[in-house]
């Protein structure tokens, strides 16, 4: 078991958002798998209200791509207008990385890569069940530990469900009725490269005793 | 039905407490799942929504406010809003120190924006000065806005 618990906890922490793609097909094997894995996932009352659409029409990926880009820019343009995103960036200090990300986010760029993936997951489920979003979460992260598990990379994105008027279009194209809701899309594909892992808050900050406000951990230069 | 004071209170009050709990269950994210509401109603007792400046004068003779200066460039549009008849709502949110969830009356002009070409605009937090909403919308995304 301690190679399970090792590799488990190996697997965990080389997940990354993946952007970057080669050429390379996913098989239909790993697509399986990735599948399984998620029909594995945890739901309240065993309801199991997750539904996918496999995407790995070029046309398609490219709507997907075109709504995920306008969503992003859209709000990071509404972001930057309102100064909230300075307000998040304040502490990078290069002027020149700080405008290389302003600039990214504003045009969208941060979520249209995903027609680069070989295959696009829409994770969509059934509004008449008590927990849905919650099942559809935990759905996603076991794709996306298998994802890594198997070598390939998956990026998380909610760009084009995340503001209605962008749900209804997706919905709308893709078919999927009033009964459900859609959540996300996952792009998976084989990474071109594994970016460094994003910085976590320590565990310190994140933990409490008992009740909220006396944490669990001690502080490491308390 | 006699709409009384207390009646409209009541109203106001469900409003209010409906979308707080959406927030409080939702989080941020939940302006996002509110950018329609409000424009079935519009849709239904207007008719003709591209018509940004007859949308406008309607909402003013209707005494859906008392009065909308609109202010627009290349990028956004912003309206100076006075006597908004969901003022009381807004006044809520700003007493617990929060945004309101949604202005009904942003999300008509951006309908009215998209029936005009535009993209689906982007509402930015709406700001306050004394009893007037400035409530302002990012028309396009680009990254000419990075100056």
């Amino acid at each position: 078991m301690e190679v399970a618990r090792d590799v488990m906890i190996k697997v965990i922490n080389d997940r990354r958002s993946i952007r970057n793609y080669t050429a390379e097909k996913v098989s239909e094997e790993d697509l399986l798998v990735i599948l399984e894995s998620a029909r594995q996932a945890p739901s309240g009352e065993n309801a199991q209200p997750w539904r996918y659409i496999v995407v790995r029409d070029k046309k398609n990926m490219k709507f997907l791509s075109d709504l995920s880009r306008r969503g992003s820019g859209r709000r990071f343009t509404g972001e930057f207008l309102s100064k909230q995103m300075q307000e998040r960036f304040k502490t990078l200090d290069d002027p020149a990385k700080k405008e290389a990300a302003y600039k990214k986010l504003t045009s969208g760029d941060v979520s249209a890569f995903v027609n680069e993936a070989d295959v696009n997951l829409i994770v969509f489920g059934k509004k008449n069940v008590w927990d849905c979003p919650f099942d559809l979460s935990a759905a996603i992260e076991n794709i996306l530990l298998a994802v890594t598990a198997l070598g390939l990379g998956a990026c998380w994105v909610v760009a084009p469900c995340m503001d209605v008027r962008d749900e209804k279009l997706l919905n709308e194209y893709f078919g999927i009725s009033d009964e459900y809701k859609s959540v996300s899309i996952i792009s998976i594909g084989h990474p071109s490269r594994i970016p460094n892992p994003r910085p976590r808050i320590p565990l310190e900050e994140l933990v409490f005793n008992e009740k909220f406000g006396e944490y669990y951990y001690p502080k490491k230069n308390a | 039905m006699c709409e009384t004071t207390k009646m409209m209170d009541f109203k106001d009050t469900l409003i209010f407490e409906s979308q707080k709990e959406f927030y409080d269950e939702r989080g941020r994210g939940a302006r996002y799942r509110m950018t329609t509401v409000g424009v079935s109603f519009f849709k239904r007792e207007i008719g003709d929504l591209k018509d940004l400046p007859g949308l406008i004068e309607w909402l003013q003779k209707n005494d859906f406010c008392r009065q909308i200066k609109k202010e627009e460039d290349n990028l956004s549009l912003a309206l100076r809003v006075d006597g908004c008849c969901l003022r009381k709502i807004t006044e809520q949110f700003i007493a617990k120190n929060g945004q309101p969830l949604s202005c009904p009356i942003a999300n008509i002009v951006m309908y009215s924006l998209e029936l005009n070409g535009s993209l689906p605009p982007e509402l930015i937090p709406v700001e306050f000065e004394g009893e007037t909403c400035i409530v302002k919308m990012a028309k396009i995304f680009t990254s000419d806005v990075v100056k």
